[in-house]
């Protein structure tokens, strides 16, 4: 852990209330984007945002600083983030769905495959390209979110998801194989 | 990793191939494969493409009042928190002073007692108690005597039993004459007092788990 961040974070635990804003202010956005990718809807993201700040603060005296702050925050987010999910769907999300990968056909190929001719388009604007990110599952969203927009390498992304790492690695392999393919059969259509 | 490498297997590597997420050996087989397959190289290709869309992907805003609302949340938590404590360090106190109250009460009225009971001709009337718990015990002990007997006359193996009885007959007969003495009441009502006194003082509280108090108590 950086130096600047064990002291934000002993801060934290001495109570100090700048501390705090400093914390929430610095991690807001991750945190909030994780849940939103896990919730799917931006209301209940700021909820869980707000409550893993809440269990961030209450619980850093169990923190092992040796481990990334971040990876524990994310943590924390994806597992209010999967309790909000199951509340808001009014049914029991078995927790293989999210967090284990099955083996077996996609899921989601309801696109064909892309042919050997067959190139990938992406002039589209960052907007309608997220709208397709928008269209996966929610497991799948929130790999991708941890992997490119945060940058955490597959073992952060294991720790964070409660995942094996083989999963990772099949799951950021399917959510490219969904994105290629819609993408090129939407190319091939328009 | 093998080296004839096919297509499919190829392109489940290439994902982590390209995040460099490999061991050394199997990216420079998938390298290889890719280099001379024209087929995993545009895969390889349009996976470069999407993970660099993808790192442009568009956040969402934070609320702007996210912070207050978090900050406000640990305030009451906080408040919440301290009058709690005020509260049970209030009623410790009060405890802890009736304890004590108690605790002298006790010791003066056990240092009169038979004084004040022998002014009042009530001395011998304080002993039915202990005599009608003296009657108990013989009689305890005597069906426990007629029934080790019989047993004892049909099966020679409950004799240890019998024996077990007849050395165990003295233990309560001990105890009570040992409780009819003057010095084991007072101390008996010193160790109820005292133990009531340190239960109070150092009861354990939510806030205060792992303290002295919840130690002594859990032991």
């Amino acid at each position: 852990m950086a130096s600047d961040e064990r002291e934000l974070v002993r801060r934290c635990l001495a109570r100090e209330e700048r501390a705090y804003r400093e914390l929430v202010r610095k991690y807001q956005t991750p945190v909030v984007n994780l849940a939103w990718r896990i919730t799917g809807n931006p209301d209940d993201a700021a909820e869980v945002a707000q409550e893993t700040f809440i269990r961030v603060l209450r619980s850093l005296h169990t923190y092992d600083p040796e481990r990334p702050l971040k990876t524990w925050m994310f943590k924390i987010a994806a597992n209010l983030a999967l309790d909000s999910l199951r509340r808001r769907k009014h049914r029991p999300v078995p927790i293989g769905d999210f967090f284990d990968e099955d083996e077996g056909p996609l899921p989601e190929a309801v696109e064909p495959g892309p042919g050997p001719d067959a190139r990938l388009k992406l002039g589209q604007s960052a907007e309608r390209f997220d709208a397709l990110v928008r269209e996966m599952p929610e497991h799948y969203q929130a790999i991708l979110y941890l992997r490119y927009r945060e940058d955490l390498a597959y073992e952060e992304i294991a720790e964070t998801l409660s995942v094996p790492l083989g999963t990772v690695k099949v799951r950021l392999h399917r959510a490219h194989e969904i994105l290629r393919r819609k993408l090129t059969a939407r190319g091939a259509r328009s | 990793m093998k080296e004839n490498l096919t297509c499919e297997a190829c392109e489940r590597e290439l994902i982590a191939y390209l995040d460099g997420a490999l061991t050394p050996s199997v990216a420079r087989v998938i390298e290889r494969h890719v280099t001379s397959c024209a087929r995993c190289a545009a895969a390889a290709d349009d996976y470069r493409a999407l993970a660099a869309q993808l790192r442009a992907m568009p956040l969402l805003m934070a609320p702007i009042d996210l912070e207050q609302r978090v900050l406000r949340e640990m305030r009451e938590m906080r408040e919440m928190r301290r009058s709690r404590r005020v509260l049970s360090t209030g009623w410790q106190r009060f405890g802890a002073g009736l304890a004590a109250a108690s605790f002298a009460l006790t010791v003066a009225l056990l240092a009169y007692l038979p004084r004040l009971l022998g002014g009042a001709h009530l001395l011998g009337r304080s002993n039915w108690a202990l005599s009608g718990l003296d009657v108990t015990i013989q009689s305890l002990t005597g069906f426990s005597k007629w029934l080790a007997a019989e047993v004892t006359f049909y099966e020679p193996t409950a004799r240890q039993i019998w024996f077990a009885a007849q050395s165990l007959k003295s233990v309560p007969r001990v105890a009570l004459v040992t409780l009819r003495t003057p010095e084991a009441q007072v101390a008996g009502a010193l160790l109820i007092t005292l133990g009531f006194a340190l239960y109070m003082m150092l009861r354990p509280s939510r806030s205060h788990e792992g303290s002295v108090g919840h130690v002594c108590l859990s032991l």
